[in-house]
């Protein structure tokens, strides 16, 4: 009955015309930003902090708030129609995604991922009502030997992603995990890999490794292969999925749901991991895992769904915690605080408006952005038929647009150059570039919490096998890696006796 | 003497016609736009600071003040642009004990003098530093936490921002001072700091009471030994370092405006007169207590005050870092 009453009192904040307005205004912004390549959510807000200042906090937070779950929904956009990931996280969907464009099906792609994205929106919106403060004690379960644990295990399901071969797929995650090391060293400040280069002393960002090898790289191939472009612009297909697609993929868009609503839980960071894990599990789960990779439904409806059920759930430290668990939600803290809410455990009791508020808002974005993206989407499947000579200089504009406004740094736009010609060099060899991106973004927080979990433990390697949740991941990364290794050494050896 | 004075008054018609004009562009100014350059990611205390303080000030000015971001290299990269940026009243820049002191001694590589190449418009928020350590710390006081630390030595496991970064430096104080050598367990940035703190994974961390209000007042972290005379008005049931029997443990963050070196003096004088007016002003205040800091004190007020507090800061924390045998910030 509480709950009712929390819903209702957050109901009555959200259905007020200014604020339904600003959700609105969120959503929008949100999809505009997530549909434009290379322009993240991160920047925007930053952008649009200042505008903040004049809006009365609530309605300020819900706009936000519907910016960062409107990009969610965007980026797939861009993943799907021209192979782009504005964000980490949409990574996966590019793997499936456009495929199911090149295949004529970008309508259906599309579809799918605003009808998952909703349906994982709402279940996390009501595991967020619902059990918000029990579930801040699974939160801080994990300490850094656990992420630790939780990291390897994610570059194991990195292996598992790829299409091609395995030793090729362990090169490209190392090679990531090696980029990531570049900057400075979190422990004594000295600089590594940065050959004496100040511009790249805080390490290469995320945006300028995606964009170029996977966004930069791509325009490059088509430029090399114009027939395989013409290809895509030939073949439009139906624009919504059918019920046939729909049914296919709502058990892998349940499981998204729940793996996202997990994940995206942990403060540090753990959402990133998400659709990459539902990929994986999806493919393990398929009767035939090879249509993975050439454009499998189950491959953009689930990730999908656990990317947005992540985004919702991150909701879940900053309000009932005080501890923002990614960029985004950084800034959500600065919008927070220019209005003297400070975030802290308290919001949840002092601020029962703000906080049942966004809850009600975030279903209500949820909602509007189905509403605005499904008609959207024979709009953006026309955009394919723009020729390519049209439409490359544009995406190459707003990438590079989108690069600096990160961190307002003109060699950031180099290095995407620089990492385009790598990414092309990939494709050219058939190296995927999705586990280097992985190995990238799970490096990073693998070597830090790697070393604050051994200077906590004082370089006891214990610590890794002593706390349950590690141990527990820890051996299910062994499991998975010879659940990978297995065929290959089963092939090896059926090659010897065939010799 | 006559031809003296004859020249002085042929001249003075041009005399005045040049103080006109200085008058005349100094009250026409400021004409656009204003830039302030926060050389740390948006969202953040010194950034949403800087955004209060540029709200208030673009009042008083008539003209629109823009925040722009320039994250990197532990705030040196927004500072350099700041002092390479044009005199002309039009680039002012957010600089702090880290940035404007500490980063003398832990950045080598500096590539600006905090001493000489700005033009300070003055302090505009200070909030000292404390120690916060998890909810089921067995200790109560700071008497308490110094006895275990001396009793547990490496077996204390404190937390802070990074290296370099004034959770850190007040940390190496406070451990210098009472002679222990604990554990440092290094995160980046205060939200990994604070979430191992709740988890328990660590001890504690030594941070501005403006970063950890509202988890103090939530009850999710204990505080004690606020470095200052007397207790933060923020948060007043928590003691201070005097009160702890360590009243040599005295930091106090500051967080202050600057204008490249040689803005000319009547636009300098303008700036420092917003900057003033809002520090004055009920909202500003309200809005900083909120967050946990204040407006400076009298005798921390003003632009030559910042210059004099900056040049014995960085000697203070040169002889912190040099008793540390070194420490090289990151970020």
């Amino acid at each position: 009955m509480e709950l009712l009453d929390n819903l209702y009192l957050g109901a009555t904040v959200v259905f007020s015309a200014n604020n339904l307005a600003l959700c609105l205004i969120g959503c929008m912004v949100g999809t505009l930003i997530g549909v434009l390549p290379g322009v993240g959510p991160v920047a925007t807000i930053a952008m649009l902090l200042p505008i903040t200042f004049g809006i009365d906090p609530i309605g300020a937070l819900i706009m936000l708030a519907g910016i960062y779950y409107g990009a969610q929904y965007g980026g797939s956009t861009t993943a799907i129609l021209v192979n782009i990931p504005g964000e980490a996280t949409a990574v996966v969907t590019t793997l499936d995604g456009h495929q199911m464009a090149r295949n004529g099906r970008a309508g259906v792609a599309l579809g799918i991922a605003a009808i998952g994205s909703f349906i994982a929106g709402t279940i996390a919106t009501m595991v967020i009502a619902a059990l918000a403060q029990p579930l801040t004690k699974f939160a801080l379960l994990f300490r850094p030997a656990d992420y630790f644990a939780l990291m390897v295990f994610g570059l194991m399901l990195a292996v598992v992603l790829a299409r091609g071969s395995v030793p090729k797929a362990i090169a490209m995650i190392l090679i990531g995990v090696l980029l990531s090391t570049v900057g400075t060293d979190l422990e004594t400040g000295d600089e590594r890999l940065t050959f004496g280069w100040s511009e790249i002393a805080d390490g290469i960002d995320f945006a300028v490794i995606a964009m170029g090898v996977i966004g930069f790289g791509e325009i490059l191939r088509n430029l090399d292969a114009p027939e395989a472009r013409v290809a895509v612009q030939a073949k439009i297909g139906r624009l919504l999925p059918s019920l046939a697609d729909f049914r296919q993929s709502l058990a892998p868009i349940l499981r998204g749901t729940g793996i996202g609503s997990i994940l995206g839980l942990l403060p540090g960071n753990g959402a990133v991991l998400a659709p990459f894990a539902t990929y994986t599990l999806e493919k393990k789960l398929a009767k035939d895992p090879s249509r993975f990779g050439t454009g499998a439904i189950e491959g953009v409806a689930g990730p999908e769904s656990a990317n947005n059920a992540g985004a919702q759930t991150a909701f879940i430290p900053l309000l009932t915690l005080g501890i923002p668990p990614n960029a985004v939600m950084a800034l959500m803290v600065g919008a927070m605080t220019i209005h003297g809410i400070v975030p802290g455990p308290e919001i949840l009791t002092k601020q029962p408006k703000l906080f049942w508020g966004m809850i009600v808002s975030m279903w209500i974005g949820n909602l509007m952005l189905l509403i605005i993206n499904l008609p959207l989407i024979g709009i953006w499947v026309r955009l394919l038929r723009v020729p390519y000579r049209l439409m490359f200089p544009a995406i190459v504009l707003f990438c590079c647009i989108g690069i600096y406004s990160v961190n307002n740094n003109p060699a950031d736009v180099y290095l995407t150059a620089a990492f385009g010609l790598v990414g092309f060099a990939l494709i050219k060899l058939d190296f995927e570039p999705a586990p280097l991106l992985l190995g990238y973004v799970l490096g990073r927080l693998m070597e830090e919490k790697l070393r604050q979990a051994l200077a906590i433990s004082q370089g006891k390697m214990m610590t890794f096998i002593d706390h349950p949740v590690s141990a527990t991941l820890l051996s299910m990364s062994l499991v998975v890696a010879f659940i990978v290794l297995l065929p290959t050494i089963r092939r090896r050896r059926e090659r010897v006796f065939a010799e | 003497m006559a031809l003296f004075f004859a020249t002085g008054r042929a001249l003075a018609p041009l005399v005045a016609m040049v103080c006109f004009v200085g008058l005349a562009s100094a009250q026409a100014y400021p004409e656009r736009i204003i830039t302030m350059i926060v050389p740390f990611a948006a969202g953040g205390a010194t950034d949403v600071t800087g955004r209060i303080m540029g709200d208030a000030m673009s009042k008083r000015l008539g003209q629109t003040i823009v925040v722009e971001n320039v994250a990197g290299a532990g705030g040196a990269t927004g500072s350099l642009r700041g002092k390479n940026s044009k005199p002309d009243g039009y680039t002012i820049g957010v600089g702090h004990m880290g940035t404007h002191a500490a980063a003398v001694s832990t950045n080598p590589k500096l590539p600006y003098d905090p001493r000489t190449d700005f033009d300070y418009l003055g302090i505009v928020n200070v909030t000292p530093n404390l120690l916060i350590v998890r909810k089921d710390f067995p200790a109560d006081t700071l008497q308490a936490f110094t006895a275990y630390a001396k009793a547990n030595g490496k077996g204390l496991k404190m937390a802070h921002n990074g290296l370099g970064s004034l959770s850190h430096l007040t940390c190496v104080l406070y451990f210098q001072l009472i002679e222990v050598d604990p554990t440092y367990v290094v995160y980046r940035g205060f939200g990994q700091t604070i979430n191992d703190i709740l988890s328990g994974a660590v001890d504690g961390t030594c941070d501005l009471v403006a970063s950890v209000t509202g988890h103090v007042k939530g009850g999710s972290v204990k505080a004690f030994g606020v470095a200052d005379e007397a207790r933060s008005p923020v948060l007043p049931d928590v003691p201070t370092a005097t009160e702890g029997g360590l009243p040599a443990f005295k930091v106090e963050s500051w967080l202050g405006l600057y204008a490249p070196k040689a803005t000319p003096a009547p636009i300098l004088a303008r700036l420092r007169q917003a900057v003033a007016e809002s520090l004055a002003d009920a909202d500003v205040q309200k809005r900083f207590f909120d967050l946990g800091g204040s407006v400076p004190k009298p005798h921390q007020a003003g632009g030559d005050k910042m210059l004099e507090i900056i040049k014995a800061d960085v000697v203070r924390w040169a002889e912190v870092v040099k008793k540390a045998g070194g420490i090289e910030a990151t970020n």
